[in-house]
């Protein structure tokens, strides 16, 4: 029996990923059958393998301009299937099902309701030169919405939900609401976040119907296209022109640009302000000041709908590091981060591409900078680090923060010196004019580390 | 609205109440008969479709999941059939065993998680590592293997004992807490 459970548990693991060979698995399926108290030990063994898988999705997905939106490689069908593969958790799937039959049946109570009572659904909140277009049914009075119509023809706004969603919103836009869970976007762009109980809340456009599934996402709708990014948790995207198409989900840091087809293309690159409002998922907005024109990679699209997020003077202690976690960059004592990188452009890149062994990315600046990478230490410097780059001697930090929903032993500090979990070296390359720099993988070396991080400054 | 339109309306909520309440009781149960194949999600959502078919059926007096199970065990048949045998790793009378075993333990899924959040607090570095490498970054042993150096067959027998010590600990957590 010892040496029979001694082969069990060097064999399990292999079965579970299903990466064993057909002799292992008759080998396996031969030991569980010869010693019976290994199906128990399998039983308990599989119950916290499967509550583990669970813990750990908990976790905390203008015209188009290339390249700023890659298409994707294979069609709708199949990236469907792809990209549930890629970010459905193996559970979340079927719990969404229940959740959109009970949003349905909330939904649909609530649209009943507001349409017989002529309840106020949301306020309007913090409004900044907001025009209103003539005809918008659902403004009663300056800080009231019904159901109906609302157009605002410029300026920006906050929308505060009944349901306890917010949305921001950008003008131009031409919206309909339905309810405070249901609104309809014609033109525009809106930034939706929704608290956990409000989940189930929708914006639909001529192209795609997105459900929050408890997040923070931005739509903007233009035309015969819809882009969608999700900046915190997950949505489910429907697409509303070709209503066979299986419903798709994305999740944290990832975004598409779905067609009246229903075809989608990955977003490659988002610019974002500072506050966490304002975004665009076209190129460098117009006017802009920004020292980062844009970025791209290698990565084919089928691999990854994720997006680099350029934020524009964002560079400060506490602010996220990733697009696809919560890890923040802060200095490593409560000095805070060196005064040369504050306020710098940074771009959030995707923490999940530490270990991918072919990445290229390619950045090309607007104007002649100070060009920062932030390069973990338990790492050797790659080659095409240390050849256009120096080492400028400082460190800074990594606030991890929790890996996993219910995390306790890993949070979030706030300001400089705070949790510190990973110290990344400065280096820094100085480009005299508007350049293109190719940045590559984190290295072949085994062992745990993060992915790096990139910043810019203005040369005066 | 009638009364017994009433009475049909709060009678679905409280079955969609209860259907999502287990969402992960099914999903654990499903996930172990199929050793954690990926296509358990799609057989709960099959489960939670026919079990949405069948809720009129559902006498609610008695307990929900051991009816639950009962067409979530024909699911996962009927997923097997569909397969060829060869792609399937477990044979019947296994597959019948581990769910005569697992359907002993009526511990609610909820309770089972709550005390795994506290039990993952106690694992050292290098296991929290691995386990996040695993489950995290769904890394396969033999990636793992690469990476850290050492065999897949060593990564295994490591990712089993931490899952032991986890499963010890969430027993003894949920002793203490059943006082």
């Amino acid at each position: 029996m010892g040496s029979a459970q001694t082969r069990f548990r060097e064999l399990l693991d292999g079965m579970l990923d299903r990466s064993s060979s057909d002799s292992q698995q008759k080998e396996f399926v031969q030991l569980l059958e010869a010693n019976p108290q290994l199906n128990e030990d399998l039983v308990e063994d599989l119950r916290t393998h499967g509550l583990l898988q669970w813990q750990s999705t908990e976790m905390g997905l203008a015209a188009p301009q290339p390249p700023a939106v890659i298409p994707m490689s294979i069609p709708s069908e199949s990236f469907g299937s792809h990209i549930f593969r890629i970010v459905r958790s193996r559970w979340t799937w079927a719990a969404a099902s229940i959740l959109l039959m009970v949003s349905a049946l909330i939904g649909w109570q609530q649209v009943r309701l507001a349409r017989s009572r002529q309840l106020v659904l949301a306020e309007i909140v913090d409004p900044q030169q907001a025009i209103w277009a003539e005809g918008s049914s659902a403004l009663i009075d300056s800080e009231h919405i019904v159901a109906g119509k609302l157009e605002m023809t410029s300026g920006r706004c906050t929308l505060r939900f009944r349901s306890g969603a917010t949305v921001w919103i950008k003008g131009p836009v031409s919206l309909n609401i339905i309810s405070d869970m249901l609104i309809k976007m014609d033109a525009g762009l809106a930034t939706a976040h929704v608290p956990e109980w409000a989940q189930g809340f929708s914006i639909e456009t001529p192209t795609v119907h997105v459900t929050d599934l408890g997040t923070k996402f931005g739509v903007m709708a233009r035309g015969k296209s819809t882009d969608v990014v999700v900046f915190e948790g997950k949505v489910d995207l429907k697409s509303t022109a070709q209503v066979s198409l299986e419903t798709k989900q994305l999740k944290q840091g990832e975004g598409v640009r779905i067609d009246n087809q229903g075809r989608l293309n990955r977003i490659v690159e988002v610019h974002s302000d500072p506050y966490g409002e304002e975004w665009s998922s076209t190129q460098t907005p117009a006017g802009s000041d920004a020292t980062i024109k844009s970025i791209h990679d290698n990565i084919p699209s089928a691999d990854s709908p994720t997006y680099y997020d350029i934020t524009r003077r964002g560079l400060r202690d506490d602010c996220r590091a990733y697009v696809d976690s919560v890890s923040e960059w802060n200095g490593l004592t409560s000095a805070g981060l060196p005064n040369f990188l504050l306020n710098a452009d940074y771009v959030r890149t995707c923490n999940n591409y530490r270990y991918m062994d072919y990445l290229e990315i390619t950045l090309e600046l607007a104007r002649p900078a100070m060009l920062y990478v932030f390069f973990d230490r338990r790492v050797k410097p790659p080659s095409w680090l240390t050849e256009q780059f120096e080492n400028t001697g400082m460190d800074i930090g990594l606030d991890e923060g929790p890996w996993f929903k219910g995390d306790t032993k890993h949070t979030l500090g706030v300001g400089g010196g705070q949790s510190i979990d990973q110290v990344f070296s400065v280096w820094r390359r100085r480009c005299d004019g508007p350049e293109v720099i190719k940045m590559g993988r984190m290295g072949s070396m085994k062992g745990a580390r993060a992915m790096y991080g990139i910043a810019a400054t203005p040369l005066e | 609205m009638g009364g017994g339109g009433q009475e049909d309306e709060d009678r679905t909520n409280r079955f969609i109440a209860l259907l999502t309440a287990h969402q992960r009781d099914l999903y654990l149960y499903i996930n172990t008969l199929l050793l954690g194949d990926s296509s358990t999600a799609d057989v709960l959502q099959n489960t939670n479709l026919e079990l949405w078919k069948q809720f009129k059926q559902f006498d609610d007096t008695r307990a929900f999941l051991p009816w639950a199970y009962r067409f979530a065990f024909n699911q996962v048949r009927a997923f097997r059939k569909s397969r060829s045998r060869s792609r399937l790793v477990l044979t019947d009378n296994l597959v019948e065993l581990i769910n005569n075993i697992y359907t002993r333990d009526d511990t609610p899924a909820d309770a089972r998680l709550s005390a795994l959040q506290m039990c993952l607090q106690k694992l050292d570095a290098p296991q929290f590592q691995l386990i996040r490498d695993r489950y995290v970054d769904k890394m396969t042993v033999q990636t793992i293997a690469a990476r850290l150096g050492g065999t897949a067959n060593q990564i295994s027998a490591r990712l089993y004992r931490i899952r032991q010590s986890l499963s010890r600990c969430i027993r003894e957590t949920l002793a203490t807490e059943m006082g």
